[in-house]
């Protein structure tokens, strides 16, 4: 109890978060009081118990029920209850807290029971965690670090990572659920890849998503009324700057360079047909190949959302940018840049040069020429 | 109100009903869940429940009404010739805002990013079109238009909708720009190196109330902190405080000579500044009649000071109470003929004023009614930010009552002035501009 009562105090999470939800867990379940402050019994909602066998875990922020043998972490439990959405409200409320502000500690509460160890065993991120044998991020420093200087020394956020010896593992959570993992290298050493990409045994054999299908952020932008603008950007980094620089969630990661029909199913499902999308990828000059995959994605995106245009960022990525000059230099280029957006039509004008130049063939021009007909 | 605690005594009720029958021309009959009312803003709104449609009332079917409900927006609208009514929750953006994207006029009571928001529809804030039309908890917008509080469907009626959405129209253009500027701020001001994301609360007299993140209204040093952080970025601020505005209003309706001469009697000694503010400020707000306030100007400021500098101070009070006399007249003769009145751009709604008798609560109902002065003053502020974002195409970055606040590179300092002061010529008032610069500069 000592160790999680110390990790507790140093991700920030204060005892009023705990007191906030213990009671709005008393205002919906009905719940008696456990062993000790932080345990309240209820009846197991998926078991019909009447008998009082589920727990709710305050301090581990999880659910079990010693009939059924169900467990959910809390979110995931309050979600089921069809309970979630009244929670945020509560949550943000109670705090007196942002909607970026509450996104961040939910992440982190979610994240907190694989951190202090005391996740449901059966969960898939668990059983990758324990076969992979991933470290939290605090215990290998040079990790610790690089994590630090890629997110402009946000301690909160690198809370939420793991390490093995070669990558840093950030857990993307679709509903209330660790979905998939971004794997990043934190040295030079050694000739293993820059990124670590989940193989499809993996996926199969965790119950991960695919990684086409895994917006980071996207609960996190889904859930938040006030803004109808989405961009589109690579990285988890990438994305995790726009958002913190806007300080709002307003981006999400593709996770790579393009977008698959899955993709945009997922899109379609979360976002109204009159969201603004902005795709926002590392600039054209930093990597050349861009033009053609920004093409691919508007173009794709544009038939479902009419109001898609291109943000271009001069020499650099949002993560660069964010790290080198500050959020607010982020956030003042991008609002900028947004208001000189481009359209599909006026970017490929921009670059018809390149894209004409590139190959032996014919072919491209062609192309060139039939969009443009 | 003290009159209204007294007001709902035992038969006042019945009568109550009978009196806005006849000025409403309805016929309500007296219901039995009245009698448990205790409040009189509850029983005009429990008599306005009462109220059904008239047969050839129109209904328009573009526009759209969301309100904000905790966790919930209710979406109210109009379509095949009947009222529509849906619970979403605030989280299944993608739900509700496909919904309400089929309509072109849109009202919330919440802060939108116009930024973001699909460029061709139309967006007013609920908050400041019942600012306009009632000023006070009710719906009550015109004689056709009137439902309970709790039922938004008024807002829809043909007539309205046509008014508010309308921007050739004066209320219709003060009302899309002071939306845009209440979003606009709401939404968060990005000044480069802090965003201000206040909450703004709408009083019933017309006053913006800023809470949240930052205290800028409300603490001197929260807005030198705010100035300091807008400075260090190479920015300048330029602020406008409106000088004797509410008297400015107060003379402008009332159509006083007196007022205009005291006020312009402020301008030209600087040495009797405080005492003439002092003067008009009890005079407007504390109802008292003019030897009282007399009385305590010589008490707070020596009878020598009084009659040295303002000889005839006495003698102008009491000619602007004569003055007043009438304006007062006039304000309860509207209340009480047609339950509200149209002053400035502000229509203001007092069902109670036509039930009282006699002279007993003439100081109540005038400091009551002085009230919304603040609310004119404030249109005097929007006024001017309309015409700084015609000419310039800036918006404010924050208010402070009576003071408009701008930030900008300096080289647009001269021209900002320039617009301010011509502002200020066009609507007639007088104000004082400061410039804040870089110390370093």
């Amino acid at each position: 109890m000592v160790y999680v009562m110390m990790k507790m105090n140093k991700i920030k999470l204060s005892s009023e978060h705990i007191i906030v939800i213990r009671k709005f867990l008393i205002d919906n379940f009905n719940t008696r009081n456990g062993t000790d402050k932080d345990k309240l019994i209820t009846n197991c909602p998926y078991c019909n118990d009447t008998k009082y066998h589920g727990i709710l875990n305050l301090m581990w922020n999880n659910f079990y029920c010693f009939k059924c043998k169900t467990s959910k972490n809390l979110f995931k439990f309050l979600e089921d209850n069809d309970l979630l959405e009244e929670f945020y409200f509560v949550f943000q409320k109670e705090l007196g807290i942002s909607h970026y502000d509450m996104n961040k500690s939910i992440s982190s509460l979610m994240i907190k029971e694989f951190k202090d160890k005391t996740s449901v065993k059966e969960s898939s991120f668990n059983r990758f965690m324990k076969d992979y044998n991933l470290l939290h991020i605090s215990e290998v420093k040079s990790a610790y670090e690089y994590a630090l200087k890629r997110t402009n020394n946000d301690e909160e956020e690198v809370e939420n990572y793991f390490v093995d010896e070669n990558y840093i593992y950030i857990p993307i959570i679709i509903n209330c659920e660790v979905a998939h993992l971004v794997g990043r290298k934190y040295h030079h050493i050694g000739k293993a890849p820059r990124y670590f990409n989940l193989s499809t045994k993996i996926i199969n054999k965790y119950n991960f998503t695919k990684p086409s299908e895994s917006f980071s952020f996207l609960d996190s932008v889904t859930s938040n009324p006030k803004t109808n603008i989405l961009y589109l950007v690579e990285g988890y980094f990438d994305a995790y700057s726009v958002n913190k620089a806007m300080g709002d969630y307003v981006a999400v990661s593709l996770l790579g360079k393009n977008l698959s029909e899955n993709g945009l199913k997922i899109l379609k499902l979360n976002f109204s047909p009159f969201t603004q999308i902005r795709i926002l990828l590392d600039s054209i000059e930093k990597d050349k190949g861009n033009v053609e995959s920004i093409i691919k994605i508007t173009s794709r995106i544009q038939k479902v959302y009419p109001d898609t245009k291109i943000v271009m960022l001069p020499n650099s990525d949002p993560n660069d940018i964010h790290t080198s000059k500050g959020e607010d230099y982020l956030r003042k280029l991008i609002k900028t840049q947004t208001n000189n957006s481009l359209s599909l039509a006026e970017f490929e004008l921009l670059n018809s040069r390149s894209l004409l130049l590139k190959g032996n063939s014919n072919d491209n021009v062609r192309n060139f020429i039939e969009r443009w007909e | 109100m003290i009159m209204l605690e007294t007001l709902l005594n035992d038969g006042n009720r019945e009568r109550c009903i009978k009196k806005w029958n006849k000025k409403l021309k309805k016929r309500i009959g007296y219901y039995d869940e009245f009698d448990d009312i205790n409040d009189a803003s509850d029983l005009f709104n429990s008599y306005t429940n009462k109220i059904k449609w008239l047969k050839n009332t129109s209904f328009d079917d573009n526009t759209v009404v969301i309100i904000q409900n905790d966790k919930n927006f209710n979406i109210y609208y109009y379509k095949n010739n009947e009222f529509y009514y849906e619970e979403i929750s605030i989280y299944s953006k993608k739900k509700w805002m496909s919904l309400i994207f089929r309509f072109t006029n849109i009202i919330t009571n919440f802060s939108i990013d116009m930024n973001t928001w699909p460029k061709n529809k139309k967006y007013l804030r609920y908050e400041l079109i019942r600012n306009y039309y009632i000023g006070n908890n009710f719906h009550f917008f015109s004689k056709t238009s009137i439902t309970d509080i709790n039922n938004y469907t008024c807002l829809l009626e043909s007539n309205l909708v046509n008014e508010i959405f309308n921007r050739h129209l004066k209320i219709g253009s003060l009302l899309n720009f002071s939306s845009l500027l209440l979003n606009h701020f709401e939404s968060g001001v990005d000044l480069e190196s802090i965003i201000l994301r206040p909450k703004i609360t709408i009083s019933n007299y017309g006053r913006w109330y800023f809470s949240g993140s930052e205290n800028i209204q409300n603490s001197k040093k929260a807005r030198d902190y705010i100035n300091n952080k807008i400075l260090s970025t190479n920015k300048s601020i330029i602020k406008m405080d409106l000088k004797s505005a509410e008297p400015n209003c107060l003379s402008k309706f009332s159509g006083s000579k007196i007022l205009p001469i005291i006020i312009q009697k402020r301008y030209d000694n600087p040495e009797l500044s405080e005492m003439i503010k002092f003067v008009l400020n009890s005079f407007i707000h504390s109802g008292n009649t003019f030897d009282i306030i007399y009385e305590m100007v010589e008490k707070k400021f020596g009878s020598k000071y009084t009659f040295q500098n303002f000889s005839n101070l006495l003698e102008n009070l009491g000619a602007l109470q004569d003055e007043i006399l009438w304006y007062n007249k006039r304000v309860w003769k509207e209340y009480t003929s047609n339950l509200h009145v149209h002053e400035g751009i502000r229509r203001i709604v007092n069902p109670f004023i036509c039930l009282i008798m006699g002279d007993d609560y003439e100081k109540e109902i005038w400091k009551e009614h002085l009230k919304y002065l603040q609310g004119h003053v404030h249109d005097q502020v929007i006024k001017i930010a309309f015409q700084i974002k015609r000419k310039l195409n800036i918006l404010p970055s924050y208010l402070v009552h009576d003071e408009i606040v701008y930030t900008g590179d300096y080289t647009m300092i001269d021209s900002l002035k320039d617009s301010l002061n011509e502002s200020l010529l066009k609507i007639g008032m007088n104000g004082t501009i400061t410039v804040l610069k870089n110390k370093e500069e």
